[in-house]
């Protein structure tokens, strides 16, 4: 436990001294403020247009660093040697994966609230009225966030190209905001396109998860649980396929 | 051999995510097109999950696209004359519908959207079919249906049951400034000039539209003179 909190630590600090999180942040300020600017247009559902724009900025920036950090963290481990160093030591790899997996999670954490703090106070000075299923859609985004944080390491891992696993990824991450219309393609070419099927059972649903797709919609409590249990078992079956291929790499 | 067994067992997660309880069906696809926009900014949009921000930016071209008719309408109100419209708007009601179709909660999109057709452009029939359609995805919006009874009325020439019908909508947040202010026009046609002037207050204090504003603070004074005139002795 304790290797995992030091794995996860060191990830999390090094993401800060690389100043990932800063530019990271001071991009997110950028686009808020012209956000904002955008927002005016829509004129009196100008509050409405700042949540969305705000909710779906704070969602990009969060996965570019998850999708990035997940991309490059074990092929710079490897040009540096620190995961000959670190594997040198009574830790297995199944546990520095973790260790290294929940350090990155930490790490878009960190950016997703401070980026939605920044977004909140812009929301309330404009006279937005604080609803829950703010917090809702955070936590979605989040739940959504981890799970591209694991396939990335999963495809960093097998293919060795931070650049192809990053464009893999974000292949997937589309294809699961685009299930149910892809569906419909599908059940429109007819039996032709049958052979195409097997690849909509890949990408994860993330329109699941889509809180603030539905949030005005959907009033009360949302699934939490069924997101969690998705999300685990979604995310920890990628974490098993980098953790296949990490336990016979050689650095 | 993991790895296969892994996505072999990923396949099945996705297939058991139905039956999860609390599991709650994506919303349908959208009728893309409905919108002129491109059809590349749609599956970009869309594809990174921002369908309520698409639902916007096609919202904001609803606005840019009836705009112009909008101040022929504001110039109409504060001349004191009849309401009316300008120009054909052919796709109103479709773009309005497309919005719709992003996003079923967006009462706002189909408010303002039947108001312009029902009210400033004299088309109830596509008015009405737009706030059924908005009622069939959102059944329990009681604005869409007070508007259904009030653009009826209009067609009718009944101003009083149709400014009856509006006037538990003006204090509801999704309410147009455009509805507001035929509100109050209309209380202005029925000689209750103390009801047209709190609603103008209420634009003028709420709306975030400059040009309702200023229509709202002209009419104000327009009231307030008139009000003099008449007590003079």
């Amino acid at each position: 436990m304790r290797a995992l909190y030091i794995l996860a630590k060191d990830s999390l600090e090094e993401a800060l001294s690389s100043r990932l999180i800063l530019v990271s942040l001071v991009a997110a300020a950028v686009l808020l403020y012209l956000g904002e600017a955008v927002s005016a247009l829509a004129a009196e559902e100008e509050t409405r247009a700042l949540l969305d724009l705000g909710l779906g900025l704070i969602e990009l920036v969060t996965l570019g660093i998850a999708i990035f950090g997940g991309a490059v963290f074990f092929l710079r481990e490897g040009e540096t040697k620190r995961a000959d160093l670190i594997l040198s030591r009574p830790i297995g790899r199944a546990r520095y994966l973790l260790g290294r997996f929940l350090g990155l999670a930490l790490t878009a954490g960190v950016s997703l609230l401070l980026t939605s703090a920044l977004h909140l106070a812009l929301l309330l000075f404009k006279g937005w009225l604080f609803t829950p299923a703010y917090l809702y859609a955070l936590l979605g985004i989040y739940l959504k966030v981890l799970i591209a944080l694991s396939m990335t390491l999963g495809i960093a891992l097998w293919s060795t190209s931070a650049l192809a696993a990053m464009g893999f990824s974000a292949l997937l991450w589309s294809l699961g905001h685009f299930l149910p219309e892809v569906g419909e393609l599908l059940g429109r070419g007819g039996t032709s396109l049958v052979w195409l099927k097997p690849v909509l059972w890949i990408p994860p649903n993330l329109s699941f998860l889509n809180y603030r797709d539905v949030m005005s919609l959907a009033p009360g409590f949302p699934p939490v649980g069924a997101w969690f249990a998705y999300a685990g078992a979604y995310a920890g079956l990628w974490l098993l396929i980098a953790w296949d291929r990490l336990r016979l790499k050689e650095f | 051999m993991i790895s296969a067994a892994a996505l072999v067992l990923i396949a099945g997660v996705n297939a058991f995510l139905p039956r999860l309880p609390g599991f709650v069906p994506p919303l349908p696809p959208p009728s893309l097109g409905a919108a002129p926009g491109g059809a590349s900014e749609e599956a970009l949009l869309l594809s990174l999950g921002l369908r309520r921000l698409l639902a916007d930016v096609w919202m904001v071209r609803l606005l840019l696209y009836y705009g112009a008719a909008e101040e022929a309408v504001r110039s109409a109100a504060s001349e004191s004359s009849e309401v009316s419209g300008s120009g054909g708007y052919p796709e109103i009601a479709a773009r309005a519908a497309g919005i719709l179709s992003l996003d079923p909660s967006f009462s706002y999109a189909v408010l303002y959207a039947s108001g312009a057709l029902g009210f400033n452009l004299g088309r109830p029939g596509e008015a009405i079919e737009l706030l059924r359609r908005g009622l069939a995805a959102d059944p329990g919006n009681w604005r869409y249906r007070a508007y259904i009874g009030a653009i009826g009325l209009t067609k009718n020439g009944d101003r009083r049951g149709a400014v009856g019908l509006l006037a538990p909508t003006l204090d509801m947040p999704d309410c147009p400034a455009m509805i507001k202010s035929i509100a109050a026009f209309l209380y202005i046609k029925l000689g209750e000039s103390a009801k047209a002037a709190a609603i103008y207050r209420k634009i003028l204090e709420t709306s975030h539209d400059p040009g309702y504003r200023e229509m709202a603070r002209r009419a104000l004074a327009r009231l307030s003179r008139g009000a003099r005139s008449r007590s003079r002795p």
